[in-house]
């Protein structure tokens, strides 16, 4: 099973090419993750210190963009060294919780023409992803939008590395073929989405049309995910990462080695009528950081059920055992020595672990009852 | 009048009551010459006409039309006898014979003529110049036909000369007067034509004695009262002694022919006349082809006359060529003896040299049958009576019997020979007629060869268009690279401007929106003026694209009117491109055949523009809708500002900064917005070329249309063509003309059968 036991961590792959805003994505999730469940008790924080201070030194910088209303999504430092983001899920009943890693690795590396001398590390990267529970996706917005027409378009594969990417999510699919048993989460989630929505307060809705764009472009990968595991429940979940910026212009700038052009994008800060700067705001994490959270505490919940059922079956088995008829001098001497009493106990005493996981069962089925009630938003779409 | 005289004059009369249908006959037949004439001309410019076929002109090579026109010459002749034989007033008799036969004698005994007029001599040959003696009541007169020298050198020198091996005779008098003849023994000439040699000499010497004769100019000599005398000066051939003097008058080599009017002693003979024939025998060339002539011209029937005399009473080998001779002149007469009586003069001879006459020509002559094959009349040619009795009496009446018989047979034979050769026009007009059908296809008529040409034009025009709208689909469905370029070019045209301030540099920008906010109170009013200003700008500058737009509909225009050019060239007079199709509009409009669905398709296509503000902006339009201040909330509804700057430097130059964003943004967007459209140009000229073609091509109206528009330029689209084509077809059309009118001819010569 997928979901290790207490005390271990489950693991989620992110998977996308150089600055497409992998990290900025795990630092909008924790963001997030401190208020989305408010009517539920579930959290989601940073499980250590390393996590924690990467993530605050990016909050830093995108403060610092916030202030200056100048936003340059190129100047924000890149992943140089595979890094792993360490979580906990709270599941908000009886103390349950749940450690989450998320590898941000180096995007580089997923291009073989940048891996040069790194393949250990990639494929360090691949065991990770593909022993991930959850599969997400991002995708540049920008890039698949502002692209419609363009000539260059058709370096969007190498650029956006699908070809790569659709490997790594095969051998992810296969992998969760092996645990059909266990539900399969995968996540394709448009990134810097501001642009492209009416509900954050951008002046026109282009949803549709970066929907069929992600279609488009990504189709390769959504089929193989759907071949190797037909289980799996694709979500779509576009999402604002940084919040009030608009995409304002871009470049195709060529490589100076020859190889395929730079996607240059330029991104200007909405304004606010009242001349403050702006707040920030990412619409759209919501919905991902619900279906993480119903996907894993539905895992435990699996997990804690097959324990509860195999602490009852025990305490049954203990129980009959004590009162099991193996005929008159047996029964004399089972008695004697105090191995019915003992099984006695052990029955009781796996009952009261039946008891209890049941309960934790039902605890979390009723976070998930609750998780359910919570919804998704307008934004998100299954595949 | 006797009763010999009522039948002669019937005979002239029913002879002259036919003669109109003749003389019309003879017409019909020189139409048809006419006729023949006008078909080898149309034949022979059919031929010889650069445009016809050269299978044509090889067919109509093997007819050969003016083979015919000797035989029609020939029928005109034969008819031309008859008219003279129908036109006579008189029923004429020949008199023939050898010299010395005693006819001159019978002339003057039937005549009552002297040795004055009609010479009679001894010995030698007398009479010169063939005579016709008329019986005249009331007149004695002599009207003598002249030669002029034209005909006398034809008659009397050139066929010396040719005979004699000469140089051609002397064309002109003067020539004449001095030509040197040789002298004896200088020409080495056959013992048969010595004498040619010496009457060249001697017609030479006595030219003075003529020579104004032949200067009459065709005018006749009348001889009339004591001239009438001396009428023997013309006819007769000068005397032995008259051969001595040193000037010898020879005046009958002037007289062509000698008319003799006088009462005839036998009143009662009627409508008759006598002709003196030359006699046979002498040495003159042609003299029996002369004879011959004139027989058939000129008499009804001949009197051969044979005199018993030493040494002639028997029927010689001359007489039978004469017999042959005048059997040649018989024609179409069927029997001999209707035309040649034979009169033996024995007069002065003795009863047995009369006998052995009279029984020789029983045997040679008859088969010793009387009358077998001649009538054999004897007469002593100077007793009056007897010539009236045993000559003139049955000679007269039988040609009174005879001479309708004859008419009828010459007419009959005349007509059987003119039916042959109608026959042959017939078989010739059937012939060219025949030969018309076949090349009728060859040659084709202007109008089946326009409709020919509409067609395969109409074909060729849908073959170009389809090549090109083919290569129009194609672009129409791919991205434009032209295009893409033309868009990224007005994109840096815009972003330059913004990055200039908006065409004021950034600092004086700065400066003015200082100033106004401090003077409005407010960013407010300057923004939103500023960014009006801005929108309309930056449309304008993409507005640019109508330069591409254009450029393309011009080159499609162009593309257009290459692939009609492959066709119509000859009417687009080397124009191209929107020249050529205006052109070819207005050729529509004013053609013959009015055009007007072509008309209205070029008309459209004319018309056809691919214009940014149009076509392009209302797609792209949205994307300036940020370039205002205030803007309405998508969820809400709401109408706020879009942004806020205070009214100081830091505020102008944020103002400047958010602008310049909004105004990059709405250019990028407009970009992509456009770049998103790149296949509209090409589906909009492909649409506009594809009806185009569907209506000038495969509209209801189309193929009638191109064959009007072919019929009314036809010369200008295929030039010399129906120049020629028309020209072959008019002398097509004229050899059948031709035929036909030969053929209409030859049906109204059909009439004239006996």
């Amino acid at each position: 099973m997928t979901a290790p036991a207490e005390g271990t961590s489950l693991r989620i792959g992110i998977i996308g090419p150089t600055r497409i805003g992998k990290t900025t994505l795990v630092n909008t999730l924790l963001r997030a993750g401190e208020t989305a469940f408010e009517q539920t008790d579930v959290r989601m924080r940073w499980a250590d210190h390393m996590t924690e201070r990467k993530i605050l030194e990016q909050r830093a910088e995108l403060e610092g963009w916030r202030l200056s209303k100048q936003f340059n999504p190129g100047a924000l430092r890149g992943t140089d060294d595979a890094f792993v983001f360490r979580f906990v899920l709270e599941t908000g009943f009886g103390g349950l919780s749940m450690r989450l890693d998320a590898m941000d690795y180096p995007g580089g590396l997923v291009n073989p023409a940048h891996r040069l001398g790194r393949e250990a590390e990639w494929e360090e990267c691949r065991a990770f992803i593909a022993n991930s529970t959850v599969l997400v996706v991002p995708a540049d917005a920008a890039m698949l939008m502002e692209t419609a027409g363009d000539e260059n378009r058709h370096h969007l594969p190498a650029i956006l590395t699908t070809p790569e990417i659709e490997d790594v999510a095969r051998d992810w699919a296969r992998n969760r073929h092996q645990h059909r048993h266990e539900p399969a989460l995968a996540i394709v989630c448009p990134v810097r989405t501001e642009s492209y929505f009416a509900d954050n307060g951008g002046r026109r809705d282009r949803s549709d049309e970066l929907l069929e764009h992600v279609r488009e472009v990504y189709r390769d990968v959504l089929k193989v995910i759907r071949a190797e595991a037909p289980a799996t429940r694709i979500h779509y979940c576009p999402v604002d990462t940084v919040g009030p910026v608009e995409f304002l212009s871009a470049r195709w700038l060529p490589d100076v080695a020859g190889g395929h052009p730079h996607f240059s994008a330029k991104y200007r800060v909405r304004r606010r009528p009242d001349g403050h700067p702006p707040e920030i705001s990412t619409a759209g994490i919501d919905d991902v950081l619900v279906l993480l959270a119903r996907h894993l505490i539905d895992l435990r919940h699996r997990e804690l059920d097959v324990t509860a059922r195999h602490h009852r079956t025990s305490a049954n088995d203990w129980a009959a055992q004590a009162v099991q008829d193996l005929g008159a001098m047996r029964n004399v001497w089972n008695t004697v020595s105090g191995k019915r009493r003992k099984a006695r106990r052990m029955a009781e005493a796996k009952r009261l672990e039946a008891v209890s996981a049941e309960e934790q069962v039902s605890g979390l089925a009723g976070q998930l009852l609750r998780l359910a009630e919570l919804g998704l938003g307008p934004r998100h779409r299954e595949l | 009048m006797s009763e010999i005289a009522s039948r002669i004059a019937a005979v002239v009369q029913a002879r002259q009551s036919r003669l109109p249908e003749i003389t019309a006959e003879m017409a019909t037949w020189r139409n048809a010459d006419e006729a023949v004439v006008a078909l080898d001309r149309a034949v022979t410019e059919l031929r010889r006409y650069p445009a016809t076929p050269a299978e044509v002109a090889d067919q109509f090579g093997l007819v050969r039309v003016k083979d015919v026109r000797p035989a029609i010459s020939t029928t005109v002749e034969h008819l031309q006898r008859v008219e003279g034989r129908f036109g006579r007033t008189t029923v004429n008799i020949g008199v023939s014979g050898s010299a010395r036969v005693g006819k001159s004698t019978l002339l003057q005994t039937i005549s009552g003529l002297a040795d004055d007029q009609i010479p009679t001599g001894s010995g030698i040959p007398v009479t010169a110049v063939r005579s016709r003696i008329y019986h005249t009541p009331g007149r004695r007169r002599a009207v003598l036909e002249m030669h002029d020298f034209d005909s006398f050198r034809s008659a009397y020198l050139q066929p010396r000369h040719e005979e004699l091996g000469l140089p051609p005779a002397p064309t002109t008098m003067a020539e004449y007067r001095e030509w040197q003849y040789p002298s004896a023994g200088e020409l080495e000439i056959k013992n048969a034509y010595a004498s040619l040699l010496e009457d060249l000499r001697d017609m030479q010497a006595s030219l003075p004695s003529y020579e104004a004769l032949l200067e009459r100019a065709g005018r006749p000599v009348e001889l009339l009262g004591d001239d009438f005398d001396r009428l023997r000066e013309y006819v007769a051939y000068p005397k032995v002694e008259e051969k001595r003097a040193p000037d010898v008058a020879r005046k009958y080599l002037a007289v062509r022919d000698a008319r003799i009017e006088c009462p005839f002693p036998h009143a009662d003979v009627g409508e008759i006349a006598f002709c003196d024939m030359k006699g046979f025998g002498e040495v003159t060339v042609d003299a029996d082809k002369h004879h011959v002539a004139g027989l058939q011209h000129e008499v009804d029937a001949v009197v051969l006359v044979k005199r018993a005399a030493e040494g002639e009473a028997y029927w010689k080998e001359s007489d039978v060529a004469t017999v042959r001779v005048l059997d040649e002149a018989r024609g179409f007469v069927s029997r001999r003896r209707d035309f040649v009586l034979i009169a033996l003069n024995i007069g002065a001879a003795s009863d047995a040299l009369a006998e052995s006459l009279r029984d020789d020509v029983l045997r040679r002559v008859n088969e010793r049958k009387d009358g077998l094959h001649h009538r054999v009349l004897e007469v002593d040619a100077k007793d009056r009576a007897d010539v009236s009795a045993r000559l003139l009496g049955p000679v007269l009446g039988h040609l009174a019997d005879r001479l309708p018989v004859m008419d009828g047979e010459v007419l009959a034979g005349t007509r059987r020979r003119a039916a042959v050769v109608r026959e042959d026009l017939v078989g010739l007009a059937t012939e060219v007629r025949a030969m018309l059908k076949q090349v009728r296809g060859l040659t084709v008529g202007a109008a089946e060869d326009v409709y020919g040409r509409a067609r395969e034009m109409h074909k060729s025009l849908a073959v170009a268009l389809h090549s090109l709208l083919a290569e129009l689909r194609e672009r129409s469905v791919r991205q434009d690279p032209d295009y893409a370029a033309a868009v990224e070019a007005v994109y840096e045209d815009v972003l330059s401007w913004v990055r200039d301030g908006f065409g004021y540099g950034e600092a004086e920008w700065c400066e003015e929106a200082v100033r106004s906010m401090i003077r409005d109170g407010g960013a407010g009013l300057f923004a939103t003026t500023e960014l009006s200003r801005i929108r309309v700008e930056i449309s304008r500058r993409f507005a640019q694209l109508d330069l591409f737009f254009h450029a393309r509909v011009e080159e499609v225009w162009r593309q257009v009117a290459d692939g009609l050019a492959g066709e119509l060239h000859g009417v687009l007079g080397g124009s191209i491109a929107e020249e050529a199709l205006e052109r070819l509009m207005k050729l529509a409009a004013d053609a013959a055949e009015p055009c007007e669905v072509m008309e209205t398709s070029l008309g459209e296509l004319l018309g056809l523009r691919l214009d940014y503000r149009t076509q392009v902006h209302p797609r792209v339009r949205p994307e300036l809708d940020s370039l205002n201040l205030q803007v309405r909330d998508p969820v809400t509804g709401h109408e706020s500002f879009q942004f806020t700057v205070a009214p100081t430097r830091d505020g102008a130059e944020e103002l400047l900064q958010i602008i310049c964003e909004l105004a990059e943004q709405s250019a990028f967007r407009i970009r992509v917005a456009l770049l998103k459209e790149s296949v509209l140009p090409g589906q909009v000229l492909f649409a506009a070329v594809e009806h185009f073609t569907d209506v000038l091509i495969r509209s209801g109206a189309a193929e009638r249309e191109i064959r009007q528009f072919a019929r009314s330029y036809r010369d200008e689209l295929w030039p010399g063509v129906f120049q020629g084509l028309d020209g072959a077809d008019a002398r097509v059309a004229r050899v059948a003309r031709a035929a036909d009118a030969l053929l209409a001819v030859t049906e109204e010569l059909e009439g004239y059968r006996s």
